[in-house]
């Protein structure tokens, strides 16, 4: 385990990192989209920068009204509702996933910013370090 | 350039195989390499007891020998390690286990260890990300 001295040194070398994460993957099925949130979640807590993007499939993890306690997982937008405590602000959602899954703005859990493919191509050029989940 | 990887596929994935060959392109081209991290499926890597066929390539013992012959961290996710039954003997005892199979040229670390693979690394490449 990172005891404390090596995580506040950590922290201090990734300050001025930009780190992307890419969240790419429905919810439910398997644990590859929990795990990549646990991910998201921890690296926030090493102080650099992030930006998250809800990309493809990863859109479906934005939905309000998710039960997941009936298939025995935990749900998602329940977790997603805690970005804001870890200071996880820059956060995308594709605009052009969202249409191709007649998802309305509406519908989804948090507030996040709508971009188009074009945009999100500017916001991944701009990070120095990408996590695709 | 430094490189790190994160590899989320387990060891019968070729994904997990074209990790192993980027790594070892890496080093035939004078790069170095800072840490693979194995999270998600990537943490079966992790298992010491792992048997493969006799005609079949075997990943860890190439993983281990890549190792010992350039340096570099392999390190498994504490929490994707635990979950999936890849497990040290520190942790065994903790959560009042009988057995353990971590790999010993493997850690089982936390997630400030990718923190630190980005920090660390020019360049931080995915491996099997795909799902499934």
């Amino acid at each position: 385990m990172v005891v404390a001295d090596e995580q506040a040194l950590v922290a201090d070398m990734i300050k001025n990192k930009k780190v992307g994460v890419v969240l790419r993957h429905a919810p439910y099925g398997n644990s590859f989209a929990q795990e990549a949130l646990d991910a998201t979640l921890a690296m926030s807590l090493f102080g650099q920068e992030m930006t998250v993007i809800f990309l493809g499939d990863g859109v479906f993890q934005l939905l309000k009204h998710q039960q997941a306690a009936d298939i025995h997982q935990k749900t998602f937008s329940k977790q997603i509702a805690v970005f804001e405590h870890y200071d996880i602000e820059r956060i995308f959602v594709c605009t052009q996933s969202l249409a191709q899954r007649n998802i309305s703005p509406e519908s989804l859990c948090i507030d996040v910013i709508g971009a188009a493919p074009a945009e999100i191509k500017v916001i991944l050029h701009e990070q120095d370090t990408l996590l695709s989940f | 350039m430094i490189f790190s990887l994160l590899i989320h596929s387990p060891p019968s994935s070729q994904a997990s195989l074209s990790a192993y060959q980027f790594a070892s392109a890496l080093f035939a081209q004078n790069h170095s390499l800072y840490r693979v991290f194995f999270y998600h499926d990537g943490a079966y890597h992790g298992s010491a007891i792992q048997c493969v066929g006799q005609d079949e390539f075997d990943l860890s013992k190439a993983w281990r020998a890549l190792q010992q012959e350039h340096s570099f961290d392999l390190v498994v996710c504490i929490a994707a390690g635990l979950k999936r039954g890849i497990i040290d003997s520190t942790e065994a005892s903790r959560y009042d286990k009988d057995q353990h199979n971590l790999s010993n040229t493997i850690e089982l670390s936390g997630l400030g260890q990718l923190a630190d693979a980005s920090a660390c690394s020019e360049r931080l490449i995915s491996f099997g990300g795909g799902g499934g």
